[in-house]
């Protein structure tokens, strides 16, 4: 549910807006009359006032009528005169509110076809809607200015059908793009385009590319999240409708303890391996067949950067890194006669090689002479 | 076949019938098309970098200097690996309007020597290689489906809602690279960079080419087409003006001006019905993204470039809140309205001081670095803006919103955006004096030589290139090999 604050009008108000800047400066009458004396020399009956009375939020664009005014003897009289003028109220003072209305809205129209425009706005207006404003101000005073709170519903944004990545470890950036961000994806069903994507209550740049939306950890706040372990909520926030959609945690796990190499040195990017696999096969015959038929190994650690690959022997891997294992690929034809050689990890940024373990290729059973003669 | 050539420089043909030098879209399309559309001829691709991101050494020839208020990010957007640019392409895509391609009195140098009728049937083609299910772009069969986002302008004299259609995105290395491999009178070498021209008379002769790791070679061609991206075109062009024969389109002296680029500005905010999404959104022939813009007629009457306005919801605080909309009595027409912040993509005019040069510097394959001179001046944006506060009239007339112009000094004071797309400088035009290629992008004065890039547009809408960048390279496959469209295959 939306929330409104008000700001009750008075002299605070008539600091808002730059109508209210030309009333501090000194109209004639500020100080001197009261706005009752100010509508009683008025022409225009209480139909008319009514209507101008429930226009709203008019006030800031008041001021480049009145500043129009300066030097003008009696401006709420010279605006009247000018509004009973455009609108045809001359035998007409008493007109009713809602016909009032029409006039005005007929009046304001003509205006921007003629190109009669309200001179010193920023704002495109026109004339007559700048004067009404205006003379609203003169008449009635300030309005109570409507200001939206921080205050955010919980609700309903749109469907949320799968995001990733859900969790990383400390320091260790991930889906790495290529300004350096980390990248976060959600796929979901419904979402606005103006929706953005909010972690641990910073909103950061959204992307919307139909359903999916690209969004991520970027600067500052990625360091700041990266290097803090905790669960930091994610949540899509329409800022327009004031509601915000909690969807999840990401999860900033603790920093792994680094391998301490024989030397006693310690590694910075890489942890102990945890188990791997498989360190041996049949000549041509892949211990762990992928649907390609390639054979593929995997490598349990508790990190490695993004920046790894695997290599077996001299022959770089086509390598996945995630959070707790590593995962590489090597064609069958690699493996097609026996041999031995060295699985690393070598990491392209800093340099550093884990030797994960040596994989062996045996010859298979020789083939039976009739096969083989075939 | 693809081969890389510095691991195999034996494989450097001695001749061909057509050398394209890069392998980006124009340069991938133009020779798979030449191939298809012409059997008995034998093509071949240069791309100088391989098929995967290049370690960074290998961009050492795009390291250049730019100059001007707001230096030009010259490393942005270009990338030397099969593909090209495609391989971070976001897929936006969009015909240039039947209006900029002029004529224009009101903008200089704003004039193509070919109208969009004649692009038309290169437009349908090019939308096959870019993977775009549909060519319906019209504003009358798009808008009523999306009626509930849109800005309801069908009584506007000045507005119109127009369209963006998506690649998905194609990139065309991956994409084509089992067409590059399989076309049997077609080669693609890897890693060669075209270096030089060698002329004989008034024709090129040859292309000489080297490997960053030192390989080298000279490829003798009976036609060579230049499809290095929009800043390299120029730069090889500029390398070998200096050896072309006299008067002709390397001699112009348009070659190097009028470097242009969509450049982006926030000049304005408006009070407009609320939801209006014009971001991407589905419809059922495809995803779209709906864009306001000037209709012609309005161009024309307010003498502006061509541009589009984005609008962006304010969920801020501003000097006219939303519930100014709900008096009927000012002309609203009832409902709940947002402010949105309005965003220009604008069309940049053809300035010849903003220009490429080159340096005395070489970079590490000998060829000399350039200069761009750039920059967007406030007279590049003024007619648009200005424009801004007719259609904030308009808007008030139809009861549809309020619009509001910010100071100037607030909206430039910092560089604009840029749209990284690299047009104009090695334009197309009547005559050697007006640019540097005639209308079928044949370098003018030299027979056997030919762009296929953004370098040649000598206007630019406000629509992303790469499609009409397509469209212009099939069209030049047709004409170089003189099959027409309906005899060419379909891509694959």
């Amino acid at each position: 549910m939306r929330r409104r604050g008000f700001l009750i009008g008075g002299a605070s108000a008539l600091l808002l807006g730059s109508g209210a800047v030309w009333l501090q400066r000194g109209a004639p009458w500020r100080g001197a009359e009261t706005a009752s004396a100010v509508r009683a020399r008025l022409r225009l009956g209480d139909g008319a006032y009514a209507a101008i009375r429930a226009l709203q939020g008019t006030d800031p664009i008041a001021g480049a009528a009145m500043a129009a005014m300066q030097g003008v003897a009696d401006p709420a009289i010279a605006i009247e005169n000018s509004l009973i003028e455009r609108l045809g109220l001359a035998r007409e003072l008493d007109i009713a509110a809602p016909a009032f209305d029409r006039r005005l809205a007929a009046a304001i129209g003509e205006d921007f076809r003629q190109a009669r425009l309200c001179a010193g706005s920023d704002w495109v207006l026109s004339q007559t809607e700048c004067e009404v404003a205006a003379l609203r101000l003169m008449v009635f005073g300030a309005q109570p200015s409507v200001t939206n709170e921080e205050g955010y519903a919980q609700g309903q944004i749109a469907e949320i059908i799968d995001w990733g990545q859900r969790e990383t470890q400390q320091d260790t950036p991930f889906n790495v793009q290529g300004d350096g961000h980390s990248g976060i994806w959600i796929k979901t069903r419904g979402a606005p385009p103006w929706v953005r994507f909010e972690i641990g209550g910073e909103r950061v740049g959204t992307v919307h590319t139909g359903d999916l939306i690209t969004t991520g950890l970027y600067g500052d706040l990625q360091g700041r999240i990266l290097s803090t372990p905790g669960a930091y909520e994610v949540a899509l926030v329409d800022e327009m409708a004031r509601i915000r959609q909690p969807f999840g945690v990401f999860t900033v796990r603790p920093r792994a303890a680094r391998l301490v190499r024989a030397d006693g040195s310690v590694s910075k990017v890489f942890c102990p391996v945890q188990g791997w696999g498989p360190s041996a096969a049949v000549a041509g015959q892949p211990a762990n067949p992928q649907p390609n038929g390639n054979e593929a190994f995997w490598i349990q650690t508790a990190c490695a950067p993004p920046s790894v690959r695997a290599f077996l022997g001299e022959t770089e891997l086509r390598t996945t890194v995630s959070l707790d294992l590593v995962t590489a690929s090597v064609p069958r034809s690699r493996i097609a006669r026996p041999g031995e050689w060295m699985l690393e990890l070598r990491d392209r940024e800093s340099g550093e090689v884990l030797q994960v373990g040596r994989y062996a290729v045996v010859a298979g059973p020789a083939a039976p002479v009739a096969e083989a003669a075939h | 076949m693809i081969v890389d050539f510095t691991r195999n420089p034996q494989a450097l043909p001695g001749a061909c019938d057509v050398c394209v030098i890069g392998g980006g879209p124009a340069g991938i399309v133009t020779a798979l098309e030449l191939a298809r559309r012409r059997p008995d001829w034998h093509i071949v691709l240069l791309e100088g970098g391989g098929t995967t991101m290049p370690p960074p050494a290998e961009l050492d020839p795009y390291v250049g200097t730019s100059a001007g208020k707001a230096p030009y990010p010259l490393s942005g957007s270009r990338l030397r690996f099969l593909g090209g640019t495609s391989n971070h392409w976001g897929g936006w895509c969009r015909p240039f309007d039947v209006e900029d391609f002029g004529p224009r009195p009101w903008l200089a140098r704003s004039e193509w020597p070919l109208e969009r009728a004649d692009l038309e049937p290169w437009y349908a083609k090019a939308a096959k290689w870019c993977e775009i299910g549909s060519t319906d772009y019209a504003e009358d069969s798009l808008s009523p489906e999306l009626a509930d986002g849109i800005l309801a302008v069908a009584d506007s004299a000045l507005l119109c809602n127009k369209y963006f259609r998506f690649s998905p995105p194609t990139r065309f290395g991956r994409r084509y690279q089992e067409a590059l491999e399989q076309t049997p009178n077609l080669k693609v070498l890897l890693r060669a960079n075209a270096v030089g021209l060698d002329w004989l008379g008034e024709r090129v002769d040859a292309v000489r080419i080297a490997s960053t790791q030192g390989a080298a070679g000279r490829l003798k061609a009976g036609r060579v087409v230049v499809a290095l991206g929009g800043i390299e075109t120029t730069r090889f062009l500029l390398v070998n003006a200096r050896q072309a024969p006299p008067g002709s389109g390397l001699g112009s002296a348009m070659l190097g001006r009028c470097f242009a680029d969509h450049f982006g500005l926030t000049p304005a905010e408006a009070l407009l019905p609320a939801q209006l999404q014009y971001a991407r959104v589905e419809h059922p022939t495809g995803t779209v993204m709906p864009v306001l813009a000037l209709r012609a007629d309005a161009q024309r009457a307010l003498a502006t470039p061509d541009f589009c306005i984005t609008l962006v919801p304010q969920p801020e605080a501003g000097s006219l809140e939303p519930a100014y909309a709900s008096n009927a009595a000012l002309g609203f027409r009832g409902g709940q309205h947002w402010r949105y912040r309005m965003q220009l993509i604008c069309e940049p005019p053809a300035n010849p001081d903003n220009r490429i040069t080159l340096l005395d510097e070489v970079d590490r394959l000998g060829v000399p670095r350039l200069r761009l001179d750039w920059h967007v001046a406030p007279d590049d944006f003024r007619a648009s803006v200005a424009s801004l506060r007719e259609v904030g009239a308009e808007l008030g007339a139809l009861g549809l919103g309020r619009l509001r112009t910010f100071d100037e000094a607030e909206f430039a004071q910092g560089a604009p955006s840029v749209g990284f797309h690299h047009l104009g400088s090695a334009r197309m035009a009547d005559n050697a004096e007006g640019g540097v290629v005639d209308a079928r992008c044949r370098v003018h004065g030299i027979e056997n030589l030919h762009v296929a890039s953004s370098a040649t547009f000598p206007a630019c809408g406000f629509s992303n290139p790469t499609l009409t960048i397509v469209a212009l390279a099939v069209r030049l496959a047709a004409h170089l090999t003189g099959v027409s469209g309906s005899q060419a295959e379909e891509p694959s």
